[in-house]
């Protein structure tokens, strides 16, 4: 197992054992007093410093190179946001300490309320959520307890096929049944499977716009229409606004309710998987829904309300994802509006250039203009799109999005963000073209590929067959 | 591409084999195929009627999650419980180690395709 | 121009020139003209001065705890935060990456999650641990939500003694999907597993250390479990395990918790950390992601994120999860915490919470006050004679932040922060403002 390749882990580093064998405290019944301590290794913080510290530059962030994730937005995390998130009157802070000790707090959500629902074209936002799914959940909620309240029965919701899996689980837990609809010939959603599909069971339909193939609904206002003369409601999956921001409001497209990713959009950073948070911004009807807490304004003063009738509930254990969402105000207010629009142009202007410049082969599936994203297809390469992601990783730069979405084969979503540089857009074209020359010349050599990290090709079948998730302890 | 289809099998258009002697049942060597590596095996309880074409059971893979449908009325009456500890069996053998369940079948007329119906309709697919 | 943008204006236009574009519009053929020009933007940016001077205004009118001595609890407790952990929050490499889908260029992730997977389930004592949830209150409704799916049974007993907030919690999560909650019996400050259950449940849930205190009677459970199939969760503060029996050797099938209490900072209440422990029956079923160790092509030990089929993107609408986005970062937080204080470290740690549990229960009960149940940890719940409107603002007044009220007991909480003295105090001016001395 050890060798010059092995990274040891931290309990191989152990070298003492905690203490055992104490007294047990009298105020403690011998039932509920462990006996035998937690074997966690004792290490002096040089060590431990030295070990965290390889691991942290065996990671890639947007700060390491280009992240091509699609569907992900990984733009650059300003360092602003990690100097004032930290400031003591906001980390030294109880959650259970009175409304008078959190004058701040209540300023600082307000602020980012207020930004977000403009952005946003509706009224009311509930900063609660802490990740996109757990907004999505929300937002579906909110329509469900509308719909029981209306005494209308409505338990389907509706999915396109090319949809992020969050969607249709989302749905599932929110307590819906889940239906698709068809993508035409045009990457967009079918009108008339759309017209078939929503009836009187129909309570909403989700949709991202543009969609996971980086296509804006043009159709958008028709799919509106149809869906609120079914009587249903229209959600907008905010994991795509970033080329629409501060440009088109979801709520002028005539969407119902609203998810943000503020770790996509609004450039909090993605922590190695979170935390994030995704707030969700409520049309007038369904404002009432919304969880609680709630911001609300009383005589030009921001209070949390605990108490409402019709809200679906309290969601967090304690309170939302603050110090992610002071990042993503430091973010808009360093933009302003003006910036976030130009941010957006920019997230289209770069997408479009890659698509336009990556080798033929390498054509985006549907025609041009995308948006901030587009696919291609390694389908007639001979080699597949896993193939060509890892060599990408030799390359340092960091894959694109693979297999996603469903609806096209050997996909690779591509999502530059307006946070490159034209020599790393021109770089990643040159990556591209190398990449297609060996592959063309030499497809087999592929499987050795990545070749300039210290691990290469993981066996994940057998990961997933024969799981090991954690380290046993070694006597 | 040729896919192993033996003769004595009878089988269903959602890619599943049945041996009407032995009341064994499984997914056949273009499913396994189509799914990629079986990673996990979700077997059902047993004493469960089911009906054919209901689904029952699910074959996990890498990239995805996939019904079983019986192919007849019937009740489930054993497990292949090697595939606790080795689902790979049903990529590797998927007509013999890799067997899913064992049924009892209700008597009844049951549509089901013969070796020669089950390769014109792969035929078809591909 | 913004700041954050990668492009330079001469580059812009650059793009603009290869492409043969005139202008941007050029590229937004498909929206369709009565969207466009939809947005009239206002507010203009900030330079960093004038954002930094507004966020030292704003943090400023909060009260933190560097101003009052927090005996404040209810789930979030005020530890010291060993001075590893921001450091490594902080190191961009962890701090900008997104999820480790792609293994080879993020070992160092990888390592990290494998690692704290390994530590919680060493306090839990429960071999399947995932990498992170949103909070403790969402990971026991999540428990719930698996309980019932993998039992197919509907009616869940669940203790009342749970922090404020978090029983309606759940009832968000289970309401749409027919899931009933109902409570278990409790008796002074401890909820027990009654003799007889008038159905079969999915799951029984008890918290040790409960919003008293105090420990639900958990010693109990192997021997007054319903049956086999029902699943045993355990709501258990992670640090006070490293003093207390731990879940899974209670026979618990599944331990939640808050991992705030390993040493993250309180930010306000917000990022916590949720953390959600099972057997190893509960492998293919637990929620969110899992990070395994397996071996690359050339024989290397290494690791990835697996079992990825129970996940939303594959199971998709077969899901009994949504969750993607998880709280990575403070789980290396944690584990970087639990490193840096090492094995012995928490355990003193947590020895130390519990004596100043007891320091401060015997400082109320020398005063004559009733504790409402026996105290296990670092929290207490005390009855006062009188509920002063104005205790909260007179506390302040003298540097303190006391407890909260909570079904009318006063509930206060003395960690490995705060001094003997200390203690001592401020029981001293609570009783003092309580019986209007």
């Amino acid at each position: 197992m050890s060798g010059i390749n092995d990274s040891p882990l931290i309990f191989e580093r152990n070298t003492e054992n905690p203490a055992a064998g104490e007294a047990p405290p009298s105020t403690l019944s011998e039932e509920l007093y462990r006996a035998r301590p937690v074997d966690l290794p004792d290490l002096p913080e040089p060590r431990v410093v030295r070990h965290y510290h390889r691991l942290s530059r065996e990671s890639f962030g947007t700060d390491t190179g280009p992240y091509l994730l699609g569907s992900c937005t990984m733009k650059y995390n300003p360092r602003l946001s990690e100097q004032l998130a930290a400031l003591p009157g906001y980390t030294e802070t109880h959650p259970r300490q009175p409304a008078g000790q959190k004058r701040g707090w209540l300023e600082m959500l307000g602020e980012l309320h207020d930004r977000l629902a403009r952005l946003n074209g509706l009224p009311a936002v509930s900063l609660l959520p802490a990740a996109g799914a757990h907004g999505e959940w929300v937002a579906l909620r909110t329509i469900g307890d509308y719909f029981r309240d209306q005494g209308e029965q409505r338990t389907e919701v509706i999915v396109p096929d090319s949809a992020h899996g969050t969607n249709p689980a989302s749905a599932a837990v929110a307590g819906f049944d889940v239906v698709e609809v068809d993508s035409n010939e045009r990457g967009r959603v079918d009108l008339d499977d759309l017209r078939a599909t929503c009836n009187s069971q129909t309570a909403a339909l989700m949709l991202t716009n543009p969609n996971t193939l980086g296509l804006f609904e043009e159709d958008i206002l028709e799919i509106a229409d149809i869906v609120h003369s079914a009587g249903a409601r229209l959600y907008y999956d905010g994991a795509n606004l970033n080329p629409l921001a501060g440009r088109l409001p979801p709520g002028d497209m005539g969407f119902d309710v609203v998810h943000l990713n503020l770790h996509k959009t609004f450039g909090t950073p993605h922590g190695g998987g979170g935390p994030g948070a995704g707030p969700v911004a409520f049309s007038e009807e369904l404002a009432p829904y919304r969880p609680l807490p709630r911001l609300t304004k009383r005589e030009g003063e921001w209070m949390l309300g605990e108490e409402a009738e019709k809200s679906i509930g309290r969601i967090r254990s304690f309170a939302p994802n603050l110090t992610v969402l002071v990042r993503a105000l430091v973010y808009l207010q360093r933009m302003g509006e003006e910036g976030v629009a130009q941010a957006a142009r920019d997230s289209v202007l770069t997408a479009n250039y890659l698509a336009n410049r990556l080798p033929a082969e390498f054509q985006p599936v549907y025609p041009l203009p995308c948006k901030h994203e587009f696919v291609v297809s390694c389908a007639d390469l001979p080699v597949d799109a896993s193939d060509v992601a890892k060599r990408l990783i030799d390359f340092e730069i960091h894959p694109p999005t693979v297999y996603f979405p469903l609806v096209v084969e050997e996909a690779l979503m591509i999502e530059p963000t307006e946070s490159l540089s034209l020599r790393e857009l021109d770089r990643v074209v040159e990556a591209f073209q190398q990449i297609l020359e060996e592959a063309k010349e030499d497809p087999d050599q592929f499987k050795n590929y990545p070749e300039t990290t210290r691990i290469s090709r993981p066996d994940e079948t057998t990961a997933a067959r024969r799981p090991v998730l954690n380290h046993p302890v070694e006597t | 591409m040729d896919y192993e289809v033996p003769e004595d099998l009878k089988y269903t258009k959602n890619h599943e084999w049945y041996d009407p002697q032995s009341g064994w049942m499984g997914i056949t060597d273009y499913a396994q195929e189509q799914l990629g590596d079986v990673v996990f095996v979700e077997l059902p309880a047993t004493d469960e009627p089911v009906e054919a074409g209901q689904d029952f059971m699910v074959v996990e893979s890498m990239k995805t999650v996939s019904d079983v449908y019986a192919p007849v009325d019937g009740t489930v009456v054993e497990l292949n419980e090697e595939l606790e500890s080795a689902p790979e069996a049903v990529n590797d053998a998927p007509y013999e180690a890799g067997r899913l369940v064992r049924l009892e079948a209700v008597d009844g007329e049951v549509e089901l395709l013969s070796a020669g119906g089950y390769r014109d309709f792969l035929g078809a697919e591909d | 121009m913004p700041p954050y943008l990668g492009l330079t204006e001469s580059e812009r236009w650059e793009i603009f020139s290869r492409l043969g574009l005139e202008e941007y519009l050029e590229l937004e053929t498909d929206i369709p003209e009565q969207l466009q020009d939809s947005f009239q933007p206002q507010k203009s940016q900030l330079s960093e001065q004038c954002v930094t001077a507004w966020h030292q205004r704003v943090a400023a009118a909060n009260t933190s705890t560097e101003e009052l001595t927090c005996f404040l609890g209810g789930g979030v407790y005020d530890h010291h935060v060993p001075s590893t952990v921001n450091h490594f929050l902080g190191r961009s490499e962890f701090l900008t990456a997104y999820t480790p889908y792609q293994a080879e260029i993020n070992q160092g992730i990888l390592q990290a999650l494998f690692e704290f997977q390994t530590m919680v389930s060493r306090i839990y004592d429960l071999p399947v641990t995932n990498a992170s949830m949103y909070d403790g209150a969402s990971a026991l409704a999540e428990a719930i939500l698996m309980a019932a799916q993998v039992t197919r049974r509907e009616v869940v007993y669940c203790t009342p003694n749970l922090y404020p907030g978090w029983w309606q919690v759940l009832k968000t999560y289970t309401e749409p999907l027919a899931v009933e909650l109902k409570q278990l019996p409790t008796q002074n400050g401890r909820a027990y597993l009654p003799e007889e259950w008038p159905e079969e449940p999915a799951a029984v849930c008890m918290a040790y250390p409960n919003c008293w205190g105090a420990a639900d009677r958990v010693e109990n459970w192997v021997e007054r479990r319903p049956d086999e199939k029902c699943l045993g969760v355990a709501v258990a503060n992670p640090l006070a395990m490293n003093l207390l029996t731990p879940p899974g050797e209670l026979g618990f099938d599944v331990a939640v918790g808050e991992g705030q209490s390993l040493g993250l900072p309180m930010n306000g209440g917000g990022p916590g950390l949720g953390l959600f422990s099972a057997t190893e029956k509960f492998i293919r079923k637990v929620p969110g992601r899992l990070v395994g160790q397996t071996e690359d092509r050339r024989g290397n030990r290494c690791y990835v994120l697996t079992l990825q089929t129970r996940e939303q993107h594959i199971r998709r609408s077969r899901a009994t999860s949504n969750i993607c986005t998880n709280h990575a970062l403070m789980a290396l937080g944690a584990a970087v915490s639990m490193a840096t204080l090492g094995g012995s470290g928490l355990r003193r740690r947590a020895l130390e919470n519990h004596r100043r549990g007891q320091q401060l229960a015997d400082e109320f009960e020398k005063r004559d006050y009733a504790l409402s149940a026996i105290p296990v940890f670092n929290e207490i719940a005390v009855e006062l004679p009188a509920k002063p409107p104005d205790l909260e603002e007179r506390l302040a007044e003298s540097g303190w932040l006391g407890g909260y009220f909570y079904q009318d007991r006063y509930i206060c909480s003395a960690t490995e922060r705060r001094s003997p003295e200390q203690i001592a105090a401020f029981v001293e001016e609570v009783d003092e403002i309580v019986r209007n001395k």
